[in-house]
């Protein structure tokens, strides 16, 4: 059985910067590294195969230069790293992208069973939380988002039990297999790549299957096949705050003027 | 009459002694060497390592150090007290050869007889005071095991079985000696008896017994104190004794490279595992070190982990490879001597520089971790692993951005050199000092302290990565290379002539470290280049005198000996140096090295704060430190110790440029 983790190559946004006079991203020198929440579901998948024997693969959809974030996937342990890459499958919003990687997935489903597909919660550049449930929908798998916990997983009933975060509260669910998961951190701790993976990880194919493999409509994917677009990209201007007491010689006076501003400002309530 | 005595006087020296006593020992000496040769098997258990090369530095090491006693005095009162010791049993044991080879050879065969006449009375008095220094010291050293009981100093059988042979050889020797003066010289010689004065005092307080009982007791005595010796000679492989072999060899074999270097591992080649977790991981020089250690726990006194509460003690280390090696050779030697011990090794010598008997820890440690974080990927927490992924993103551990590393640097008089790279020196400036803001401030002195003597400088800007230093000394041996290869490529294609770097890991690092990996362009630390510009008179300073104490970092002072450059620039600013106890070379550590700068402190106390606590306790408002690290912990530790306002930590480059007289 196949546990798949999708994970996506991002620019470092701490380090992202947006032009003021173009409203692009600035991203010449900003290193690449995998999409946090997928280092996660990576994890866990490497998690399922070292317990289970499952059978691991990462896959990642992504410009040519996307292969160093396979092979760190690699380095880690996934059995098959796979590169969904085509100039057809580029300026794809949420839509297309997850129409490719679910073809993807149905392709290695015909060849092995496909138990669980992990996705990050949500990418720290597009932000849009879309891909993965976009991915369940297509492929009418169980979707299990915002998964922090896996309770267990029965291999021959074929069904797993995960715990959901949400706000306040935590939420125990069942589903049969197949199914989507995404994952919050703190699901796992991601394990660091050990230096025979490594050497091994430089020596791993890295498969590249573009549209000739996925045989998709070249105009339903990509910029063609994208219902949205970005028309701008802007750091939204914000009021300067005001400074408030004195802080340093009259704290408790301070804190009560910050009090009565919030409570103001309908921010607290009595 | 000639001043002389006669050997074997009251013995015999017919076959029914020589026979006996000789068969004895030569027994005695064929157990040693036969023990000796199944010790070569324990230490066969190791890797090969090439430690024979430049035999006559070795061996000039090996004299010095054993006959000298140089290491062992490097602590004064129970350092001294052995050394002593030493010497008197020393004379002893040369003076009884001179007795057999007269005896027992030379008059034997040739008659020849050397000991008699003013040569005599000299050997006489010598070995009759080197007993007696032997016996004092030993007494000194029994008192200070026993009695006082220093915390840390571990006693076991071994040290009762070699107190009381020593003992017993000594004053039984002494006693025969009376014995012998008391029936001899006393009644008959009494002016070659004052040559004795020791022996004059047992042969005075024996003098009433008689001479039928003085010769039996002589006698008696005599086999006795032979035999005591044998049990000494047969004693050396089954107890501490050895070290006197093990000891001395581990001098011969000391490691003769760079300070503190360690080695370059190939990460290329097709080595299948890295690090240490067995014991054939370790070189043989690696099992010999444990079988050279005393147990003196001089290491684990001066370590800072150990003295901060945390579970590790570099004695305890090379104990437990030690055990491991003679016990149980198949134990992983990581479980055994604890992740928590390793991880807690802040690398800073100080076990090293101190030990008498020249065995080498850091790197033990260091092969270790290069074992859980190679192998395993293991790290001491979270934040290390994260410091790891950052400095393999960005280039350095902060997670700073790649592209601002050379920000600092804004509008100050210096080059980026892939603007411009005619520059006298390229300053390597660091990590913490190019993003730290505390920090940035020693880099910026320094930049304008090089203005003001006529230096043109460039930096590498965001081309610059971590020298890797903290990454290496955890145990990520992978992520240092990949670091220094990018460095090195960089710096070597500007062509430059000189490096200098503000922080001491840096300054280790290029200068020594890199070697390995090619590069070889000369590299300073800013206080040996700013010491000499003060020296050429390019530098000069207002003589407002202040008073401050001096923080030697490790890997200024222990891992490259600059004690009087850092010491001079601050004397020539016109400060006063209170010393603390633990200065020079035995300078207790900051915290931060062995990339424990990445890690959190969670283990027992904080070392930043012990040391914020021994500065205050000099009295001086001022910690001053040549190092970016230690800066980071002293802001830290004087929090902790709740000495803001009493102490500020400051940097030897600052401090100078407050001074400079333009
Ligand atoms: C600079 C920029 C420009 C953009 N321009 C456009 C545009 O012109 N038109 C448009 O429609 N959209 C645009 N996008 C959005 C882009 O389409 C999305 O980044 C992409 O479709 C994935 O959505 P997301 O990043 O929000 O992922 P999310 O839905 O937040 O991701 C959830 C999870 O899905 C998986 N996943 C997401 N993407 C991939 C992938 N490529 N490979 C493997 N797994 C993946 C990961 O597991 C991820 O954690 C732009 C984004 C950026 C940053
Ligand atoms: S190097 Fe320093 S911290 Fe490490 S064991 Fe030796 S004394 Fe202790
Ligand atoms: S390692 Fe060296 S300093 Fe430490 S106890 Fe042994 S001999 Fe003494």
């Amino acid at each position: 059985m196949l546990v798949i983790s999708c994970i996506k190559q991002v620019p470092d946004t701490t380090q992202v910067k947006i032009d003021p006079v173009t409203n692009t991203l600035v991203r010449e020198g900003i290193p690449f590294i995998i999409n946090p929440y997928d280092t996660h579901a990576l994890e866990e998948s490497l998690n399922l195969k070292d317990r289970f024997g499952l059978r691991a693969v990462a896959l990642s959809m992504g410009p040519p230069n996307t292969e160093a974030t396979l092979r760190k996937a690699a380095a880690l342990g996934v059995d098959e790293a796979i590169l969904l890459s085509d100039r057809a499958f580029g300026g794809a919003d949420t839509l297309s992208t997850s129409k490719v990687i679910s073809a993807a997935i149905e392709r290695l489903n015909d060849q092995e069973e496909v138990g669980i597909v992990f996705c990050g919660k949500q990418t720290i550049d597009g932000d849009t939380a879309q891909v993965g449930p976009g991915i369940a929908t297509r492929l009418g798998y169980t979707q299990l988002t915002l998964v922090d916990r896996i309770e267990s997983l029965d291999l021959v009933k074929k069904r797993i039990r995960v715990r959901r975060k949400l706000e306040g509260r935590h939420e125990i669910v069942e589903a049969p297999l197949p199914v989507m998961i995404t994952v919050v951190r703190e699901l796992n701790r991601p394990r660091y790549p050990t230096v025979p993976m490594r050497l091994m990880a430089l020596e791993t194919e890295i498969k590249v299957w573009d549209n000739s493999v996925l045989k998709l409509d070249a105009n339903t994917v990509g910029l063609k096949g994208s219902p949205t677009w970005v028309s701008k990209i802007f750091s939204p201007e914000r009021d300067k705050g005001e400074i408030i007491g004195d802080g340093i010689n009259d704290p408790v006076g301070t804190a009560n003027l910050l009090i009565d501003k919030m409570l103001d400002k309908d921010l607290l309530a009595v | 009459m000639e001043a002389t005595r006669e050997l074997y006087w009251n013995i015999g020296h017919g076959a029914a002694v020589l026979l006996p006593m000789y068969l004895f020992t030569f027994v005695a000496l064929g157990l040693l060497i036969w023990s000796g040769m199944k010790r070569l098997e324990i230490y066969r258990q190791g890797k090969p390592l090439d430690r024979f090369g430049n035999r006559g530095e070795r061996f000039a090491n090996l004299l010095k150090n054993a006959l000298l006693q140089s290491r062992v005095l490097l602590v004064k009162g129970p350092g001294f007290a052995h050394g002593f010791f030493f010497w008197g049993f020393f004379l002893l044991f040369i003076g009884t050869i001179f007795v057999a080879l007269q005896a027992d050879f030379t008059d034997l065969f040739f008659g020849y007889r050397f000991l008699n006449g003013d040569l005599y009375k000299v050997f006489s008095l010598v070995l009759d005071l080197a007993g007696l220094a032997a016996v004092a010291m030993l007494a000194g050293l029994f008192i200070r095991r026993y009695l006082v009981r220093p915390k840390g100093l571990e006693t076991t059988r071994d040290d009762a079985v070699m107190h009381a042979l020593l003992f017993a050889i000594l004053i039984t020797g002494f006693v025969i000696e009376g014995a012998r003066m008391a029936v001899n010289e006393l009644p008959h010689d009494p002016a070659l008896a004052a040559w004795s004065p020791v022996g004059l005092i047992f042969a005075k307080a024996l003098s009433g017994m008689g001479e039928a009982s003085l010769l039996a007791l002589h006698r008696g005595l005599w086999w006795l104190h032979f035999f005591l010796v044998i049990g000494f000679i047969c004693a050396i492989p089954f107890t501490k004794f050895r070290h006197i072999f093990t000891t001395a060899a581990n001098y011969f074999f000391a490691d003769l490279g760079p300070k503190g270097a360690l080695v370059t591992l190939d990460m290329e080649g097709d080595a299948e595992s890295f690090g240490t977790a067995n014991l054939k991981d370790l070189t043989w020089k690696d099992i010999f070190d444990t079988d050279a250690c005393t147990k003196c726990k001089r290491c684990q006194d001066r370590c800072p982990a150990h003295n901060t509460d945390k579970p590790l003690s570099p004695m305890k280390v090379i104990n437990q490879l030690g055990e491991v090696a003679c016990t149980n050779p198949e134990a992983n030697l990581v479980e055994t001597v604890s992740k928590d011990a390793l991880w807690s090794c802040t690398t800073c010598r100080a076990c090293q520089e101190i030990c008498p008997a020249a065995i080498e820890h850091v790197n033990k440690v260091v092969d270790m971790r290069r074992n859980m974080v190679l192998m395993e990927g293991e790290f001491p927490g979270e934040e290390v692993m994260a410091a790891m992924d950052n400095t393999e993103v960005n280039g350095n551990p902060l997670g700073m951005a790649l592209a601002s590393r050379g920000d600092w640097a804004e509008g100050l008089p210096v080059q980026i050199m892939g603007e411009n790279a005619d520059v006298d020196i390229l300053y390597f400036v660091g990590c913490y000092a190019s993003f730290d803001k505390r920090n940035i401030k020693i880099a910026t002195s320094f930049i304008h302290l090089c203005a003001a003597a006529g230096i043109k400088v460039g930096i590498l800007g965001k081309e610059e990565k971590c020298c890797g230093e903290p990454m290496r000394k955890m145990g990520n041996e992978y992520l240092y290379q990949s670091m220094a290869t990018e460095n090195i490529e960089t710096i070597k294609a500007y062509g430059v002539k000189k490096v200098v770097t503000a922080c001491p890991h840096c300054f280790n690092t290029l200068a020594k470290d890199y070697r390995d990996l090619g590069f070889d362009v000369e590299t300073e630390h800013y206080t040996v280049f700013l010491n000499r510009l003060v020296e050429q008179g390019r530098l000069k300073f207002k003589k407002e005198s202040f008073d401050c104490t001096y923080h030697d970092s490790c890997y200024i002072g222990r891992y490259n000996d600059l004690y009087r450059e850092p010491r001079a620039l601050i004397a020539a600013a016109g400060g006063t140096i209170r010393e603390m106890e633990r200065s020079g070379a035995e300078s207790f550590c900051c915290g931060a090295g062995g990339g424990r700068i990445m890690a959190e402190e969670k283990l027992g106390s904080r070392i930043s704060v012990s040391r914020a606590k021994m500065a205050a306790g000099t009295g001086a408002g001022m910690l001053v430190s040549n190092c970016p690290f230690c800066m980071t912990m002293f802001e830290d530790g004087i929090k902790g110790a709740e000495l803001e306002g009493q102490l500020v930590p400051r940097d030897i480059g600052e401090i100078l440029l407050e001074r400079l007289t333009p």
